[in-house]
């Protein structure tokens, strides 16, 4: 139509009419990520920084040592000792911070990960100076108040429960703990159960608190509007009170007895309009360098549109409205997950086609290009913002990568070959990990059946 | 004492741009950013849900997801295709008033975006398959996001039970099964017809590129493209009062779910700030009022999410308490009104503290919005469309700055009334639906 509306226009004698077609893509323009300067606090803490003037917001970020794998069997407290810093610290009860952080229109949050606790603080830069003393007061004064234990913890048995009604939701979480089991350090829901979360003990919960945020082992990530020097020394005045000293942090050791490995577990959610799949396989060694291929192959297969498996699954068949694919590293391993919902009439042909596209064709050079090329829009897009910056750079330090990782990997991405991407194949087929199927079992259990699908129903625990 | 050292500098908001008119009638901006080697390809329809044929509800997002099925120069598949090959994405939205398509890439792939843009804006190529295929998609799209997401069903019910059957509004834009099963070839083409043209577009480029040679494809690419004979919008009377006062479903749901609903003054007119605002008086973070006494005082509420949904021919203001499994809801509505009905009397005005808290958290999301280069060109879009020019940042700011105690009393005193109210309950399911 384009090409009709164009050449309807009258073209004079001297202009020859060019064929309408895609333009080609133009030439690559430079780009180099950021990479922080670092310096030590007098604490011992390490800081990362990274200057941006172009407006006025820091975005700062403290990766603590320790999160779930140190619960044990109280699952979910480092996230609920997460969530209890910005409950009341200091002299401010929670109320109280509550609407000082609002009247300075600032961001302080708390969450954890498996091995870390991380705490951001986004501001105007003009309110720094008042808000890094609240942020202080809730790194090392939190309050832990009986009255607010109460609420939190009745609130997040509530929001447990109502996660068990999601199915997305409930292969997400209790995917792992299928695959790994109970007692691997990936294996319990970091946000706990009902009842794990119930039965946690407030003076428990803040004794751990207490041993595991301490300085030696942290780091400050900080991105935006405040040089290396101001904020040295802002911090060093707000974090003086904390001890330079290490509880001997250790990253939990894994085995690699999966009991879910090459397992269908399937959990009945009756009345699901759709079936949430979510295929798990445990990854490549932390640190391997066959991490970038993988990344690139996680794209290749559910990372993108036109990725293979989207492409099958929602443009060819109209199974779902979307899947995908990734590869994830932590400091305790790596993994590759597929995931999607599809129509509960289509679980069992869905299914074969997904697993199909998991274990079937090799890669292709096209592919490896497009990969490479979406990695490096991923790499630039994540630097656009001063929290995204910041996300980045707290991801290297949880891995525990050098602080020119965004430009160490990305160059990595890039020089990836197709052979390397092959190789990375190993570790997204499904017999080395586990398939769980959340949907309504009355529906579609005969058809898994009937195609070859041998599940096992589980329940969720308590 | 707070108070005092709160006001930093003044913001100096701007979204550099230059902006100007083909003679087809589209609207073209250029934003140049030249810090990272990105681009933004970004269109704006004037048209949305709002549009949806008489008895074919959710056509127009359906139609958004046909216009990435192939033209007659693009093939089926290689508008993405060709986007992802050069390390570009991009996605669109169907909302009330509009539909918007937005490409993201990096710099050296914009005369790629810019070319198929131009080339779907009137060349689209539907088949039937295309449509059967896509209708699927959206009826997938509508089971995970509605039908089994919980609390999904409320966005179903809400807009019937607010506005009556011949307004635009009546239906939520994702559409009944029923309607899109209906979906017709013939409807297709019409409705492409009708609303894609130039003269209802705005273009916006941004990012790291060179004026000069944009200005050049743009005239290539966009200006030979023929204008249309718009469908004139419907303009339906105002409504200031639910259609449906009360309704009760049920739900996969763990927690009941209160939800208030009232009219409320359409986007950028007088009394939307307010709301805005209010929403964060009532509840904006732990001590904020109603915050701080059904979930931190009386724990009758697990959660309170509370909101202006703002639209061209008239918004609502939205009040969803999560409660407590054992809360009695009618006590949780009175309390609603209770703390409505005092700041709506001036019992209970807004303080000058409330005030700065909320003043302070809108400003820095004006400031945080200048960050990525797609916030910033849709925020022009945003402004263009809806107030008839780009240049709208300060103006923006300032009526969250201007809003007062008196101008929010105002406004609830006249829009947010306890009988203008429309109440929807979500029971968990085992209990029984009433109307």
């Amino acid at each position: 139509m384009l090409l009709l509306l164009a050449c309807a226009k009258p073209v004079p004698p001297e202009v020859v009419a060019e064929p309408i077609t895609v333009p080609e893509i133009g030439a690559r323009r430079a780009f180099t990520p950021p990479v922080p300067e670092v310096a030590t606090l007098d604490n011992g803490a390490t800081l990362w920084l990274v200057e941006d003037h172009d407006l006025p917001i820091v975005s700062l970020s403290l990766v603590v040592p320790g999160g779930a794998t140190d619960d044990g069997d109280a699952w979910g407290r480092a996230a609920l000792a997460a969530d209890m810093l910005t409950e009341g610290a200091g002299d401010r009860d929670a109320l109280t911070l509550a609407s000082d952080l609002r009247l300075l229109a600032t961001d302080v949050g708390a969450s954890s990960t498996r091995t870390r606790t991380i705490l951001h603080l986004d501001t105007h830069r003009e309110r720094l100076e008042q808000t890094l003393p609240i942020f202080a007061d809730v790194v090392l004064r939190p309050r832990f108040e009986g009255s607010d234990w109460d609420r939190v913890i009745d609130r997040s048995v509530n929001v447990a429960r109502q996660d068990r009604e999601d199915g997305p939701v409930v292969a997400s979480q209790y995917g792992r703990l299928q695959l790994y089991g109970a007692d691997h350090p990936l294996g319990p829901p970091t946000h706990g159960t009902p009842a794990t979360l119930a039965a946690l003990d407030r003076s428990d919960t803040q004794s751990w608190h207490a041993s595991r945020l301490v300085a030696g082992e942290s780091t400050f990530v900080v991105v935006g509007d405040l040089g290396l020097d101001e904020a040295r020394a802002l911090l060093d005045e707000h974090f003086a009170a904390w001890p330079a000293e290490t509880w001997a942090y250790r990253e939990p050791v894994l085995d690699g007895d999966w009991p879910g490995a090459g397992r269908i577990l399937l959990v009945d959610l009756p009345g699901s309009a759709q079936t949430a799949v979510r295929v798990t396989v445990p990854g490549y060694p932390p640190g391997d360098t066959i991490a970038q291929a993988a990344e690139l192959a996680g794209i290749v297969l559910g990372g993108s549109f036109t990725s293979r498996l989207n492409n099958l699954l929602r443009e060819q068949k109209g199974y779902t409205y979307g899947a995908r694919s990734w590869f994830s590293e932590g400091s305790l391993g790596t993994e590759f997950t597929a995931s999607t919902n599809v129509r509960t009439d289509a679980t069992a042909d869905a299914l074969a086609d997904l697993v199909g596209v998991l274990t079937g064709d090799p890669f292709s050079a096209a592919d490896r290009d497009k990969a490479a090329s979406i990695a490096r829009t991923d790499a630039i897009e994540a630097v656009e913002t001063r929290s995204g910056l910041n996300s980045a750079l707290q991801d290297l330090v949880l891995r525990g990568a050098a602080p020119d990782g965004l430009v160490t990997e990305l160059a990595a991405s890039q020089a990836v070959t197709t052979e390397e991407l092959d190789r990375a194949r190993q570790w997204v087929d499904p017999e080395g990990g586990s398939i769980v199927l959340v949907g309504d079992e009355s529906v579609i259990g005969a058809p898994l059946k009937d195609a070859g699908f041998a599940y096992e129903v589980v329940t969720l625990p308590d | 004492m707070l108070l005092a050292w709160l006001v930093p500098s003044a913001l100096a908001l701007d979204i550099p741009h230059e902006h100007y008119e083909l003679d087809n009638g589209l609207d073209v901006l250029l934003v140049q950013d030249h810090r990272l080697p990105q681009v933004v390809v970004d269109l704006w329809y004037g048209v949305g849900s709002y549009d949806d044929p008489p008895g074919e509800s959710g056509f127009a997002h359906l139609f958004e997801h046909l216009m990435f099925m192939g033209t007659e120069l693009v093939g089926e598949g290689e508008f993405d295709g060709r986007m992802e090959a050069g390390g570009g994405w991009n996605n669109a939205s169907t909302a009330d008033d509009r539909t918007n398509y937005f490409d993201v890439g990096p710099a050296e792939l914009l005369d790629v975006l810019m070319f198929m843009e131009a080339d779907r804006m009137t060349g689209l190529d539907i088949t039937q398959d295309k449509l059967d295929l896509q209708r699927e998609v959206v009826r997938n799209e509508r089971r995970q996001n509605y039908e089994d997401a919980p609390y999904g069903k409320v966005w179903l019910e809400i807009p019937a039970m607010l506005y009556p059957e011949t307004h635009p509004y009546h239906l939520s834009g994702i559409g009944s099964h029923e309607d899109l099963l209906a979906a017709s070839l013939d409807t297709v083409t019409s409705f492409y017809a009708d609303w894609y043209a130039p003269n209802n577009a705005t273009l916006i480029i941004g990012g790291d590129f060179d004026p000069d040679a944009v200005k050049a494809n743009v005239d290539r690419w966009f200006a030979p493209l023929e204008p249309a004979e718009l469908r004139e919008h419907v303009v339906p009377p105002e409504v200031v009062a639910p259609v449906t006062v009360e309704k009760t479903i049920t739900d996969q749901v763990e927690l009941p779910l209160l939800v208030m609903a009232w009219h409320s003054p359409a986007f950028f007119t007088p009394g939307d700030a307010e709301l805005d605002i209010l929403a964060s008086v009532l509840a904006g973070g732990a001590d904020a009022r109603l915050e701080a006494r059904l979930v931190n005082e009386e724990r009758v509420v697990q959660e309170l999410e509370v909101f202006q949904y703002s639209n061209r021919h008239g918004s609502s203001f939205y009040l969803m308490a999560f409660a407590s499994p054992d809360a009695d809801l009618d006590a949780v509505a009175a309390a609603i009104d209770e703390e409505l009905a005092a700041l709506a009397s001036g019992a209970a005005p807004v303080t000058e503290r409330e005030l700065a808290q909320a003043v302070n958290g809108w400003e820095m999301n004006l400031v945080y919005g200048l960050e990525g280069l797609l916030d910033r060109v849709e925020t022009l879009q945003n402004y263009l469309f809806y107030t008839g020019t780009a240049d709208y940042l300060d103006e923006d700011l300032a009526r969250y700055q201007g809003v007062t105690a008196e101008s929010i009393q105002a406004v609830v005193a006249e829009r947010l009334k306890p009988e203008l109210a429309a109440r929807l309950t979500v029971l968990p399911e085992a209990t029984e639906e009433t109307e």
